[in-house]
């Protein structure tokens, strides 16, 4: 903690990333606590070029999409040495939200998401608002993929409001 | 008839999606493209087949700069090396295009085999195709073929790549020395997480 706390006194910003530990276990609840329409888990790392790549169209999509109800979960899987890395990767892309890193076994932290992955970075995973897992892939993504995954969603749920 | 209909696109689905899982190398296969040749870094080409070992064969799909590959790099040079003496074929391919990212072109991996000590073959899946057909997602991932070329075991090589003096389970020596013993490999299947394969376009 202190260490997290000389981070946030050098970095000089109150708005400086700590990144929340999670651990496998605490995964499907933070999934499920989403208050959404639907959830965007995105998992990455520092080191990792493709995440990186897609971080901009990811927040783009965000930021478009967020009035609809998007909530996006981000979850770094760097070692425990590189998180001041991770925590500067965010700050260079303005994120200034709730984000997450990793604890744990890798074993369960891929078996947590409820989808055959293999455990390749960049994974995302996208979820409705029942929490149900919906979409996913590995590697990089552009605006177009996650706009058309996004809508998808958006629509099966507003075809499930009309039935009603 | 809408009944039908249904049934109809359910069975196609349900087709479609045998197919997707069979395309994953399942235990007890074959190595796929176990006879095409790839250039190793001491410039010789070799095959799967060519490296096959008495007691079975270790593919490893590596690269030159993932830090989960680096994490486990001491590790996989330690474990081919022994291995290879007790009677196994070792090979770690790098099927990354280099396009993108050079730091996985022909001369970092001279580089690194020589500054880890490799005394197996490290060499260049030139099309991407061998990861393709392994459907191999990641850096590293394990094969490993038993003396009659099944698979037998797939994934890590242990359960902590970050802390190696924090491995509780050695999944790879445990199932080498299984084979070795002439046993059955007890854990089969396991997971890590890892940097995704960075596959070159697919040639027509």
């Amino acid at each position: 903690m202190t260490f997290i706390a000389l981070i946030l006194l050098l970095s000089g910003s109150t708005q400086a990333q700590t990144l929340t530990s999670l651990k496998p276990n605490q995964i499907q609840p933070l999934i499920q606590a989403q208050d959404g329409t639907i959830t965007l888990v995105n998992i990455w790392a520092s080191w990792c070029e493709p995440c990186k790549e897609e971080f901009p169209d990811m927040l783009r999509l965000f930021d478009n999409y967020r009035e609809e109800g998007v909530r996006l979960v981000l979850i770094s899987t760097d070692f425990e040495r590189f998180k001041p890395d991770a925590v500067a990767f965010l700050k260079s892309q303005n994120v200034v939200f709730e984000t997450y890193i990793k604890v744990g076994s890798d074993a369960g932290f891929i078996e947590a998401f409820g989808a055959d992955w293999s455990g390749a970075l960049p994974a995302t995973f996208i979820y409705n608002a029942d929490g149900e897992l919906r979409h996913h892939w590995i590697g990089k993504a552009n605006y177009e993929l996650f706009e058309q995954k996004t809508l998808s969603v958006l629509r099966a749920a507003d075809q499930i409001q009309e039935t009603k | 008839m809408k009944l039908f209909t249904t049934g109809m696109i359910l069975s196609l689905i349900l087709l479609l999606i045998g197919v997707g899982n069979a395309l994953a190398l399942e235990l007890g296969e074959k190595p796929p493209l176990a006879d095409v040749k790839m250039k190793n870094v001491d410039g010789k080409m070799l095959s799967i087949a060519d490296v096959k070992g008495e007691h079975g064969t270790l593919v490893i799909f590596s690269c030159n700069h993932c830090p989960w590959v680096v994490a486990w790099e001491e590790r996989i040079a330690s474990i081919g090396n022994a291995y290879q003496q007790k009677g196994f074929g070792v090979i770690v391919i790098n099927s990354n295009d280099p396009q993108p990212y050079p730091s996985d072109e022909f001369e970092p991996m001279v580089k690194r085999a020589k500054k880890l000590g490799f005394e197996f073959p490290y060499v260049v899946d030139v099309t991407s195709d061998h990861a393709r057909a392994f459907s191999a997602e990641r850096t590293p991932e394990i094969y490993l073929f038993d003396k009659e070329d099944k698979l037998v075991y797939h994934g890590a090589i242990d359960d902590n790549a970050e802390h190696a003096d924090q491995v509780k389970v050695q999944y790879l020596k445990d199932a080498l020395d299984a084979l070795a013993a002439g046993k059955i490999v007890s854990v089969s299947e396991t997971k890590a997480l890892g940097c995704g394969i960075k596959f070159r376009p697919e040639s027509d």
